[in-house]
């Protein structure tokens, strides 16, 4: 007897250690007392698996509808199932693992089968259990001999082939009592089939998903890969996985892809690279330095707020911060600095007192701009010479804008048009519009616009106005300026429609000149708010 | 991890996938900057005709984009006769790093000859032609070619350039405004 005990005991810690060479230390953790462990058996599917959340039996008759539907293609029937189900399905490979939690006897193998308690959260309880007896059984066909690698084996064979699913491999659904439970009591599917039904099903279906994503990106770290874009090879920890269209980037591609285009303002083309899926800003804000990060939120706040037409900036040089304007009120309140003043002069607020910057500006630009010494001494006085003189330049430049250039329909950017047709793209927010009548256009189809007669001033116009420009680039440009309110804004150059300029300077210079245009538009606060003092 | 030499790899490869295929690359000043000589597509009026194309690789390539023109005269309404600046929204645009210079020269540029995009034109005339009297486009472009796309017309050239020797941009800049002024006359067949 004792030399049958010191066998068992010998064929245990053998089957322990043989299970630990085979299987990772992920699999197979053993307990300190040699005699139990768990084995957890991880289950992937190469090409995927579909899992869905159904809520109600009408749902579970297009689920079957759709596992039946064997022969239509792939496309009809990721259709189907988009239709049906929505946001309740998703493509998944890896299941979280079946836990075999064994403990053996000390008259295990010989006498007795080993102990064994199954637990997954996606094979049904009862699945379970009648497993667990089978495994006993498995045990006794086997001669009685060790076999919990066996077990291993037999679970992870019948994982991978969709042994514990109710549908074929494609498709593991996820029940909920609560929502079924009362139909489910009249219908035999529920308890005829191995269907997953439990308390808080959609708390489930989303571990499920988030346990794939998890694994997929430790799988993935754990391998070294060559990068599309760079073609060096890095280990996995050296990428990014892209929050919105899930696909895996170098690191230092990623940032120099959002440097180069945060640079250039083209912050309406940060997009992944291998899809064109716009990028999460998330991911932007991992992958680039501090002042860029800084220099994308600009941009975004300054469309955001260019989109508005009632902002105005707090005139204080110090604080410059966007303020809203009430209604019809002439008074701005800064809510950073408490400040009120008048959204016209920009001076403390002077209530119904009439302010001589609202209504005719232009007038009183001019009045000053003309006016002999003493005249201009009197005026500077009572209005104040630097906003004078800030009113006139951007009087100036609002004159040589209207002349020149046009604001983008979406987000109100001054553009000018150098050339070419009249199908152009903002240079800040990367829409398509008309230069004739300014309506937005669809991207899918910009020229569309021009071939459809009821846009009368536009039909057949798309190069209406093409020979002046050639012109103008022949000619206008380098020629001395007749008009002296060109003086500042001489080097200017402007943007040709949509064509790709192949020199990659163009695009640069005139973004900063155009930014330079903006600042005088909108004056000295924007001056302010973009070069901070100290 | 940001290494002098990342993106170099891209670069290398890209310039050598080129070497290596069909196509003849003259270095002009080192492994960024280039000419390929490209013959244009079979079927189309631009056939027989060769190209010199000049590729400059910005520092950032492939994250900025390559610039491109083409070194003789061609008559192609989204390329521009002077410059030979090419208007292509792959190039520009559209352009991720995703796509490579053997893209540009065996697709896109091709796929620009074959199919010109008269709604979007750096040429005016070319674009009017193409658009109102095809055949007469087609002889113009044909008549380009004789004149400036040949193997011939391309050693006239290369021999203007070659006694500047190193000296790259100058050389690039005489070349193309004495082109200019030559073919002043020329413009108005």
């Amino acid at each position: 007897m004792a030399e049958q005990t010191n066998t068992d005991s010998e064929l245990q810690s053998e089957e322990l250690l043989v299970l630990e060479s085979l299987l990772s230390p992920e699999e197979f953790q053993k307990s300190d007392d040699h005699r139990s462990g768990v084995i957890d058996v991880y289950t992937a599917f190469e090409s995927g698996v579909e899992l869905v959340l159904v809520e109600s039996l009408e749902r579970m008759e297009h689920l079957k509808r759709w596992v039946e539907s064997s022969d239509a293609s792939e496309e009809e029937k990721a259709r189907m199932l988009e239709e049906s189900f929505g946001t309740r399905h998703e493509k998944i490979t890896h299941l979280p693992p079946i836990s075999i939690k064994f403990s053996l006897p000390e008259k295990y193998p010989s006498l007795e089968p080993p102990h064994v308690s199954l637990t997954s959260c996606w094979i049904p309880r009862r699945v379970l259990l009648q497993l667990e007896v089978f495994l006993k059984e498995l045990w006794k066909q086997n001669g009685q001999q060790a076999i919990l690698y066996d077990v291993f084996q037999f679970i992870t064979d019948r994982a991978t082939a969709g042994g514990f699913f109710p549908f074929p491999v494609a498709c593991l659904p996820v029940f909920s009592h609560e929502e079924i439970a009362t139909e489910a009591a009249t219908s035999a599917i529920l308890e005829s089939s191995n269907l997953l039904v439990v308390p808080h099903a959609r708390k489930l279906f989303h571990s499920l998903v988030q346990f794939d994503e998890n694994r997929t990106v430790v799988l993935f770290q754990q391998q070294t890969h060559g990068c599309g874009v760079c073609f060096d090879s890095f280990p996995g920890t050296d990428f990014i996985r892209l929050t919105n269209c899930r696909h895996f980037v170098c690191k230092e591609c990623m940032r120099r892809l959002c440097v180069n285009l945060i640079k250039d303002g083209s912050v309406h083309r940060l997009q992944c690279m291998e899809c064109q899926e716009d990028l999460n800003p998330f991911d932007i804000q991992l992958s680039v330095e501090a002042e860029a990060w800084e220099k994308y939120q600009q941009f975004q706040l300054d469309s955001a707020l260019s989109a508005m037409q009632d902002i105005v900036y707090c005139p204080r040089p110090w604080c410059n911060q966007a303020v809203i304007k009430e209604g019809d009120s002439t008074a701005g309140r800064c809510p950073g600095c408490a400040y009120v003043f008048c959204v016209h002069c920009k001076r403390g607020y002077h209530g119904i007192a009439p302010c001589p910057y609202d209504g005719d500006r232009k007038m009183l630009a001019n009045e000053y701009a003309d006016a002999d010494k003493d005249t201009r001494v009197d005026m500077e006085k009572r209005w104040g010479r630097r906003r004078l003189q800030n009113l006139v330049d951007e009087v100036k430049a609002e004159d040589w804008v209207s002349k020149n250039a046009k604001q983008c329909p979406k987000c109100g950017f001054p553009v000018q048009k150098m050339g070419g047709c009249n199908k152009m793209v903002c240079t800040k927010c990367g829409s398509p519009f008309c230069w004739l009548c300014l309506a937005k256009l669809t991207g899918a189809d910009p020229y569309g616009h021009f071939q459809d007669p009821n846009n009368r001033a536009c039909y057949q116009n798309l190069m209406q106005g093409i020979e002046d420009d050639h012109n103008d680039e022949e000619d206008g440009l380098d020629s001395d300026d007749e008009d002296e309110d060109e003086d500042d804004l001489d080097n200017v150059e402007g943007f040709h429609g949509d064509h790709g300029w192949i020199d990659l300077g163009g695009r640069e210079d005139a973004m900063i000149i155009f930014e330079q245009l903006l600042e005088l538009v909108i004056g000295q606060a924007a001056l302010n708010r973009r070069r901070p003092q100290n | 991890m940001s290494s002098p030499s990342a993106g170099k790899r891209r670069l290398d490869t890209d310039v050598i996938k080129l070497i290596e295929s069909k196509l003849e690359v003259n270095i002009l000043g080192g492994l960024n900057h280039f000419s390929v000589k490209f013959h244009g597509p079979k079927d189309t009026p631009y056939e027989d005709g060769v190209w010199r194309i000049r590729v400059l690789l910005p520092d950032d390539y492939p994250f900025k984009s390559p610039s491109i023109g083409f070194m003789n005269r061609i008559f192609h309404p989204n390329i521009d006769e002077c410059s030979g600046t090419v208007c292509l929204d792959v190039i520009n645009q559209t352009w991720t790093p995703m796509y490579s210079l053997s893209n540009i020269f065996e697709i896109f540029l091709s796929q620009l000859l074959s199919y010109p995009n008269p709604s979007d034109p750096l040429n005016g005339d070319a674009a009017a032609l193409y658009l109102q009297k095809p055949e007469d486009f087609k002889k113009k472009v044909r008549e380009y070619v004789q004149r400036y796309a040949t193997e011939e017309a391309l050693r006239v050239q290369e021999q203007r350039e070659a006694p500047t020797g190193m000296d790259e941009d100058d050389d690039d800049e005489s070349s193309m405004s004495e082109f200019s002024e030559d073919e002043a006359d020329g413009m108005d067949l």
